[in-house]
């Protein structure tokens, strides 16, 4: 969905008295018809090569899911204490999945084009990760180096996800005087779930979060994983209302449930090689108006 | 010149739209033929007819009576309750059909028939004449052409359905839902006067003050259980009169609710609380029968107390015991339980015969393809798996068997079993057909629905592929719109469907306007600027809108599910009643400002929109304290109420309305005197 490349110049002047009522979409269609941006964010990251790896990657969103079917009885009993005790699990899976499969943010590997990008302004935190490449040949230092900016990027998400997205679940229709502990304790699953990953990997980036928060990533694992996680959470409160009276249907299960089925869709899905790489573009419908307007 | 043929496409989708509607409602609301004229008794061939067990009737309806009202441990009827254990009252759960509105519940526990879904639009017009029952035959009618005389003190939709019916009567209207205590007062006064008159052979009471508590707090409201003890108290009253009065000896009484509540307190569904009202048959007659039962209990299933019946099932067992006809519509059966009171078994066996011939009679109108003769369907009752006409027909002919085995002096009890499932199968048959629809015109409608859909497929697919996201969001939410009519739940809690749409709708607004989507290849310095703050503007727009959006959704409870959940509404604005008022006074405040703006300059514009403005603002104020007192008690406007009150409410209304019209009138002179005078100019020049 890459957006095609508006009218040409002189039709666009022609007709710019017309769109003068919207100068941003004006614009901004006007500036996408010009030169490369300056500073790119990062592009589409690949799981790591190795056997490991591969079948690491595959494997994870499928034991997520088993950990979610067996766990399911005891989550509809007992929602808060069950969120509770599976959050180290969670996390504990996340960051390996980390570890094994994907690059850690400043690796040259996970950077196609533009490797520097993070490491200029905002790469201090995440120094140990490019320490690791250098001695990317001794393994048991490169592991221990690599579960670094994995738990880094576990306490960011704690610290800055969490509160994100439960102001996010509120906003979208979650209780707010009753249920709180529900509510966080969803948005951290949902933030471990979606937030460690992209963290290990992009840092604190700040091009490539601005397109994580405009939902303007091109499809890869962790990215695919992140918008499932938003998406399947968003299809899930759809049961919620009917009159089925099954224990199931009280709030943050079916929210959460969701979230982990979006999740493993989305992180399996995106990396196939017909979605991988490509990107969600809401294309200004200004250039359409304007076709229209010049008829 | 290719846009024609898509004009003339969209043109005959639009004609062909309300003509589907049309088909499809002829074949969605049957006409469903009704007998006319009043049932009477067959010529009985030497059998004498069982005797009436009861003379009189008092009919009380309680509006709103939910079966756990009266039934379950948490209830203000605590006398009502003691003659259950003491056998003295017969206690049933009532189905009440939708629509659970009080004009077609009226129409079941007199006619008998079951009410279509017309009854409901008939109901919102009221005073329509066709929605009478002076024509048909009900109970009441059978009373009257015995020359009884029938009174009714309460609601007034029994003056409207019966025109000219009652001797005495005075009527109640349901107009001022706030009024829990008056309404009732009105029928209860009349009770003593009436209990000692012997002139009347049917008494009916019907209460509404349960029903508005419920619209206007809930079942679980602190005044519920006061209305309760009040209703058990006149049930107290008028049971003590049944023993005491010599004239009132044998006299039923029967206490019922026409429709239960939601959780919510309101009705019309088809909920569970909604479907389920109490009914309970009280006289001191039915004690010597042995009949004594738990109370309270704990119900079944969901509000289902004792034994489940149909509301219908009211009418042949009111005309069993009093010894009337059977209303000739009636798709009742006769309540089992009552078959006691007669003492010989070819009695019980003629009250259900009766029945069953009346309930016959209606089949054989309903479906006179069928025939019920019973050497014709003997065959049939053998091979396979019937039908349910088939079923009612191989009932019947059981019914005949047992009748020719058995003698007529002694009759086995297997006959009444027989009888009671002919009944139960017929009246499932004769349920189901009134919501037999005519499927022939109910395909020709959708099918000409489709068509317009089609013909309009190629204009709409242009219009959304020009507006490639939001198109398809659009798409989307019809997709899921038309989806959810599949799931009754979702029919019941729309407003959810629209809820859970619109936070994507907000999102996607957010995404495409925070301006992160084509940042990645912006160059253009000298735009930059402007554009990120107006970005950041149009972000903080769609958050704001997340944020008010959250808040409206949660400022009224609608729907079934999560209708008795707090609210701002409700919860919140009961307890900041200063917050509720200085909204309210904002709201006209900016009104007062929209006025001033459109004629600024005249000094009389500005006094006479202020006048109305203040107007009506008192008469808001008013209002509230007369509808809605608890939402002014606490607040700083108390006193000015209180002060205004006195004022009664149709003056000020008239007021506010005056002050409207001064200004309509003000703004029509002004405005017609500037057009002359533009025009003048115009014609100068």
């Amino acid at each position: 969905m890459t957006s095609t490349p508006p009218s040409p110049p002189h039709r666009t002047g022609t007709s710019s008295s017309s769109s003068s009522s919207n100068p941003t979409q004006y614009s901004q269609a006007n500036a996408s018809a010009q030169a490369p941006p300056p500073k790119p964010p990062a592009p589409a990251v690949s799981i790591l090569p190795g056997q490991l790896a591969r079948v690491y990657s595959f494997a994870h969103p499928v034991l997520l899911l088993a950990l979610l079917a067996v766990r399911f009885g005891k989550f509809v009993e007992d929602p808060v204490g069950e969120l509770l005790g599976d959050l180290p699990v969670l996390a504990g899976l996340q960051m390996l999945y980390a570890v094994l499969c994907l690059p850690p943010a400043g690796a040259p590997s996970s950077k196609a084009g533009g490797g520097e990008a993070s490491s200029s302004g905002e790469g201090t935190v995440l120094r140990p990760g490019r320490v690791g490449l250098r001695r990317k040949h001794a393994k048991e230092v490169g592991i221990s180096v690599k579960v670094v900016p994995a738990l880094i990027a576990l306490t960011l998400t704690t610290l800055l996800a969490t509160p994100i997205l439960s102001i996010l679940l509120v906003l979208f229709g979650a209780p707010l005087t009753t249920h709180n502990l529900e509510t966080i304790l969803c948005a951290a699953h949902m933030a471990v779930l979606s937030a460690t990953a992209l963290v290990y990997v992009h840092g604190v980036d700040g091009s490539t979060w601005r397109e994580v928060w405009g939902v303007a990533r091109p499809a890869d694992a962790v990215w695919g994983g992140a918008l499932g996680t938003g998406v399947g959470a968003w299809f899930g409160a759809v049961p919620i209302p009917l009159d089925w009276d099954c224990p199931w249907q009280a709030y943050p299960i079916t929210i959460l449930t969701g979230a982990y089925i979006g999740y493993a869709v989305g992180s399996l899905i995106s990396r196939s090689s017909w979605l991988f790489g490509k990107r969600i573009q809401f294309t200004p419908e200004v250039e359409e108006d304007m076709d229209k307007k010049a008829e | 010149m290719a846009v024609l043929p898509r004009n003339w496409a969209i043109w005959l989708a639009n004609l062909l739209i309300p003509v589907a509607i049309l088909v499809f409602s002829s074949g969605f609301f049957p006409y469903k033929p009704l007998l006319p004229g009043l049932a009477t008794f067959e010529e009985t061939n030497g059998t004498s007819r069982p005797p009436a067990i009861f003379d009189k009737v008092i009919f009380m309806v309680v509006d709103a009576l939910r079966s756990d009202f009266v039934f379950s441990s948490n209830s203000g009827f605590a006398f009502a309750q003691s003659l259950i254990r003491s056998g003295a009252a017969l206690p049933f759960t009532a189905h009440a059909s939708s629509p659970t509105v009080t004009m077609p519940r009226l129409k079941a526990i007199t006619t008998g028939s079951v009410p279509s879904f017309l009854d409901v639009i008939l109901n919102i017009a009221e005073s329509d004449t066709s929605s009478t029952l002076a024509y048909q035959d009900t109970w009441l009618a059978q009373l009257k052409a015995r020359d009884d005389k029938l009174v009714m003190y309460g609601d007034d939709t029994w003056l409207k359905l019966f025109p000219g019916m009652f001797d005495r009567a005075d009527g109640t209207t349901s107009f001022f839902v706030s009024d829990f205590t008056e309404v009732d007062n009105n029928v209860t006064r009349h009770i003593p006067k009436e209990l000692q008159h012997s002139d009347w052979s049917a008494l009916i009471m019907h209460y509404l003050g349960l029903d508005h508590i419920g619209h206007k707090a809930g079942p679980k409201s602190p005044y519920m259980m006061s209305k309760q003890q009040e209703m058990d108290s006149i049930v107290s009253q008028v049971y003590s009169a049944i023993e005491q009065e010599e004239h009132l000896q044998s006299t039923l009484f029967v206490l019922c609710g026409d429709h239960g509540m939601n959780d919510a307190g309101n009705h019309g569904g088809s909920s569970a609380g909604e479907t389920s009202a109490a009914l309970l048959f009280v006289s001191p007659k039915f004690k010597a029968r042995g009949v004594q039962k738990e109370s309270p209990v704990e119900a079944t299933n969901e509000l289902q107390y004792y034994r489940t019946i149909e509301q219908t099932d009211i009418t042949p067992t009111l005309a069993g015991l009093l010894g009337l006809p059977i209303p000739l519509n009636s798709l009742g059966v006769f309540i089992p339980e009552f078959l006691v009171m007669w003492d010989h078994g070819f009695e019980r066996v003629h009250i259900l015969m009766e029945n069953a011939k009346q309930l016959l009679r209606t089949i054989k109108a309903t479906f006179p393809s069928y025939t019920f003769e019973s050497s014709a369907i003997r065959s049939t009752c053998e091979s396979g798996l019937p039908t349910d006409m088939e079923e009612a027909q191989c009932a019947w002919s059981q019914v005949h068997e047992l009748l020719h085995e058995s003698n007529t002096d002694e009759i086995p009890s297997s006959i009444q079993a027989a009888l009671l499932r002919f009944l139960r199968i017929s009246q499932n048959v004769m349920s189901s057909t009134a919501g037999n629809y005519d499927l022939q015109r109910l395909y020709l409608g959708i099918f000409a629905a489709g068509v317009a859909a089609l013909l309009s497929f190629p204009a709409t697919y242009r219009l959304l592929a020009r507006s490639h996201y939001s198109g398809s969001f659009l798409l989307f939410s019809i997709f899921g719109y038309s989806a959810m009519m599949f799931a009754s739940s979702y029919v019941e809690e729309e407003q959810q469907f629209w809820y859970w749409i619109f936070t994507g709708w907000i999102f996607y607004l957010h995404i495409k306007s925070n301006g992160y989507q084509g940042k990645r290849v912006t160059s253009d310095h000298k735009l930059k600027g402007g554009r990120q703050l107006l970005s950041l503007f149009s972000a903080a727009g769609t958050i704001g809108l997340g944020i008010t959006y959250r808040i409206l959704r949660r400022w009224n409870q609608t729907g079934q599910k999560f209708a008795a959940e707090p609210d701002i509404a409700r919860a919140f604005f009961s307890a900041h009643q200063d917050t509720l008022w200085f909204l309210v006074i904002l709201t006209y405040a900016n009104t007062y400002k929209h006025l001033l703006i459109s004629s600024p300059s005249s000094l009389v514009w500005r006094l006479v929109s202020l006048f109305a403005t203040i107007a009506a603002f008192i008469f808001k104020l008013t209002f509230v304290a007369s509808d809605s007192p608890e939402l002014l008690g606490e607040s700083f406007l108390g006193p000015l109420a209180n002060t205004v009150s006195h004022v009664s409410l149709v003056l000020q209304a008239r007021i506010v309305f005056c002050g409207v019209a001064l200004m309509v009138l003000y703004a029509m002179v002004t405005r017609s005197g500037t057009l002359r005078v533009s025009d003048k100019h115009k014609g100068k020049s």
